[in-house]
């Protein structure tokens, strides 16, 4: 008797944050969050892209920070509905308050929480493992290698919360978030599930002496995982013995695959897909067949310092694989003794640069001239690039720009000095983390000039939008903060900003002065570039090559031609914003119409 | 080799370029042709003029990157990346470059055809075809690729991007 035939698989070409955002879908989560950060950005995108198109109806929310979409995520899973939460590796840092408590309280429907890690860093001020988040704070981790995988994991993610009611973190790197495959699709979950709190003060407003026995219950919890771990599909092994066995993980894996292809190696691999908390017995079983084991893992040593008895491993721990920077293909191929590959041409580095019209470039160029003793206290986002204009001088992370500036001058006041202090931060930042820092400085009778440079949009990664979009003021917000002193303006007024910036220095040190609010307002030049045009060119017989432009202004269109030592605009990329007219001190770059040129 | 054999192909550029509209073309290319496929794109940070990079292989790879000294051909839509494109060759590799000739590449001034075209950004486009019209065997088929071109393009840039794709294969 014949088989009918199996209905072939449908496949469709998915970043992998699409394929996350797919298997959410599928999953039948109900809300989904997110605070935009590379290499996470793309999943709540993704979500919002698809489920209208497979005819499916959930809530997603751009939320204000990491901490607010994980707190709104878990109260909704709390309720019933299938849940998820993306963000970036540190992100998970500014929701780990919530996690860490959400560990112990556990969920009632199935809550997914997408950390992505960045080994490089491409896009991050650190290299952090959120694998290592999961052992601290005793969250069950799922690590895909591929884009397909990741489709997996994220649907097997949310049947794992639920089945243990605990969160799942799903820790994607960011090779898997911009990898781009063939996925294959499955059947959506349309179950509706009924929004129901059922109060349980004991858990859901446990005080410490409930906390107690919850974490015990979360350890038992642990243990129940550890053990569906030992026999889950998603770790393979090749059960052969040998002299070399090598145990991977995540996107290293999938390196480990092609190299020992291409090198024609037969070394027994033992693949982890569930880092934490770790299938002992297995991995313990896997050691003892060989004689030696190498952990090749990234971005830490999550998978090696979970195994109790490390005499025959070698990795991170021990430096036979590297402490720091990706596990490139290249790396993975000399840790298996494969010859050097051609060397890279030494070549000048190419830095990314703010967009030519980019209203964060005129704030750093009024700034850089009106105050240039300044200290210029940075913060996180597309204008971090103000380092090549000399006007950012620190980056910690999101909203540091206020509270490091109130460190500023706390510690120059400190010696009686009055130095001038600039914080400079965006819109969005200003949104996820700027507030607190603002209400504190104020109380703190601290002196320093407050830069928000608004570009009404989540610039960086790729026009998300803000809570202005709500109609939520900042000029407002930092009103009803206690700042007194606050201008509105258009930066590509040159001269003007340049007064305003010194105006502001002088109320910071006036007896009655205080923290002086610039907000600085121009669309983002790549997402709504300006609607005068302003064709320049240079005049070659003015130009006299001094580099004054290239150095301040430092817009990409300008160029240094080689044979003349002159500038030129580069034509294809310049976008006619006439802002480098005010930036040349021999007025060598001249508008081709004069009328349009604000001051 | 036939054109069902893996192949590794690496596109160079600057961020702002179109190297990720090259990329997930010659991804939707494959798909269409029903042959396995893995794509390695540069987002973030890099994008604001940064070197940007992407890595395709087809058939039967698991991870996503390219290594230096396996590409089958590899692509320069800027010729300050040809360094960088050629460190990447295997041995008897092809690289393909957009701007003036140099050394171990195939040199195609693909700014000029953009020009004509009056469509300045569909210099990657023009240095794709040429690319596929050269070495052939390691992409997807041409017409997967233009009925994919045809599907990603904005609706106005449909048009130039397609003769932007022929205009370079004829000068291969």
């Amino acid at each position: 008797m014949a088989t009918p035939s199996p209905a072939p698989v449908k496949k469709e070409g998915l970043l992998g944050n699409g394929a996350i955002a797919r298997g959410l879908i599928e999953a039948g989560c109900e809300v989904v969050t997110a605070y935009p950060g590379t290499p996470s950005t793309e999943i709540l995108e993704e979500v919002q892209r698809q489920a209208p198109a497979l005819g499916v109806d959930l809530t997603t929310e751009w939320s204000v920070n990491e901490k607010v979409a994980l707190d709104v995520a878990l109260a909704a899973a709390m309720c019933g509905k299938r849940s998820a939460v993306a963000m970036k590796q540190v992100g998970l840092n500014v929701a780990s308050d919530s996690l860490l408590s959400a560990a112990y309280t556990g969920t009632l429907a199935g809550l997914l929480v997408v950390a992505a890690d960045d080994p490089g860093p491409h896009s991050s001020q650190t290299e952090q493992d959120s694998r290592l988040f999961c052992l601290f704070a005793k969250v069950p981790c799922l690590d895909p290698a591929s884009p397909v995988e990741a489709h997996r994991m994220a649907k097997e993610g949310i049947e794992l919360s639920e089945r243990h009611r605990i969160p799942v973190l799903l820790r994607p790197t960011t090779r898997v978030c911009h990898a781009r495959q063939p996925v294959p699709v499955g059947a959506i979950d349309h179950a509706k599930r009924a929004a129901r709190f059922v109060k349980d003060p004991t858990r859901w407003a446990a005080t410490p002496r409930y906390r107690l026995p919850l974490h015990a219950e979360l350890n038992a919890k642990l243990e129940a995982i550890r053990a569906e771990f030992e026999v889950s599909p998603l770790n393979t092994e090749d059960t052969r013995p040998g002299p070399l066995g090598i145990i991977t993980g995540g996107v290293t894996a999938a390196a480990v695959a092609d190299v020992l292809r291409e090198e024609g190696l037969d070394i027994p691999v033992l693949r982890i897909g569930t880092p934490y908390p770790l299938p002992l017995k297995k991995v313990t079983a896997f050691i003892a067949r060989h004689e030696r084991v190498l952990v090749i893992e990234e971005p830490d040593a999550a998978i090696e310092m979970q195994i109790p008895d490390r005499r025959k491993v070698q990795g991170r721990l021990t430096g036979h694989v590297p402490g720091h920077g990706e596990l490139t293909p290249e790396v993975v191929a000399k840790l298996l003794g494969a010859p050097d590959p051609p060397p890279l041409p030494k070549s000048e580095p190419l830095p990314p640069r703010l967009c030519p019209g980019c209203g964060h470039r005129s704030v750093f160029y009024e700034l850089r001239l009106a105050l240039p003793q300044a200290i210029f206290s940075g913060d996180i986002g597309c204008y971090t690039l103000g380092t090549n204009q000399k006007a950012i001088d620190t980056c910690l992370d999101m909203g540091a720009s206020i509270t490091m500036a109130t460190g500023f001058w706390h510690a120059h006041k400190r010696d009686g000095k009055d130095v001038p202090i600039v914080a400079i931060i965006g819109d969005s930042t200003f949104y996820h983390s700027g507030i607190t820092g603002l209400v504190n400085a104020v109380a703190a009778g601290a002196r320093f000039i407050l830069v928000i440079s608004d570009n009404a949009i989540v610039a960086m990664t790729g026009a998300q939008p803000t809570p202005a979009e709500a109609g939520i003021s900042i000029e407002a917000l930092c009103r009803a903060a206690g700042g007194k002193w606050l201008r509105v303006i258009d930066p590509y007024g040159v001269d003007q900003a340049i007064g305003l910036f010194k105006e502001a220095r002088k109320y910071t040190q006036a007896p009655d002065g205080g923290i002086a609010v610039v907000i600085a307002q121009k669309p983002c030049a790549l997402h709504s570039p300006p609607e005068t045009k302003i064709p320049v060119d240079v005049d070659a017989g003015l130009c006299d090559g001094c580099d004054f432009c290239l150095k301040f202004c430092e817009c990409p269109a300008l160029v240094k031609e080689k044979s003349t030592g002159k500038v030129v605009i580069d034509h294809v990329r310049c976008i006619d914003c006439g802002q480098c007219v005010h930036m040349c001190p021999a007025d060598a770059i001249l508008p081709l119409k004069k009328e349009a040129v604000l001051p | 080799m036939n054109a069902a054999a893996p192949s590794q192909v690496v596109i160079f550029g600057l961020g702002g370029q179109g190297i990720l509209f090259v990329t997930k073309l010659l991804a939707e290319a494959a798909v269409v042709e029903g042959r396995d496929v893995i794509v390695s794109e540069t987002h973030g940070m890099s994008q604001r003029g940064g070197a940007v990079e992407s890595h395709v292989k087809f058939g039967g790879f698991e991870g996503p990157l390219v290594r230096r000294g396996k590409a089958d051909v590899t692509v320069a839509v800027d010729a300050i990346r040809a360094g960088d494109a050629k460190a990447f060759l295997r041995p008897g590799g092809q690289c393909f470059v957009n701007g003036a000739p140099v050394d171990g590449a195939r040199a195609l001034d693909a700014l000029s055809i953009a020009q004509e075209l009056k469509a300045p950004r569909a210099a990657n486009i023009a240095t794709l075809g040429f690319a596929v019209a050269a070495a052939p065997e390691f992409f997807p088929r041409r017409d997967a690729i233009l009925a994919a071109l045809e599907r990603l393009s904005p609706p106005k840039a449909v048009e130039a991007n397609r003769r932007a794709f022929l205009m370079g294969a004829e000068k291969a």
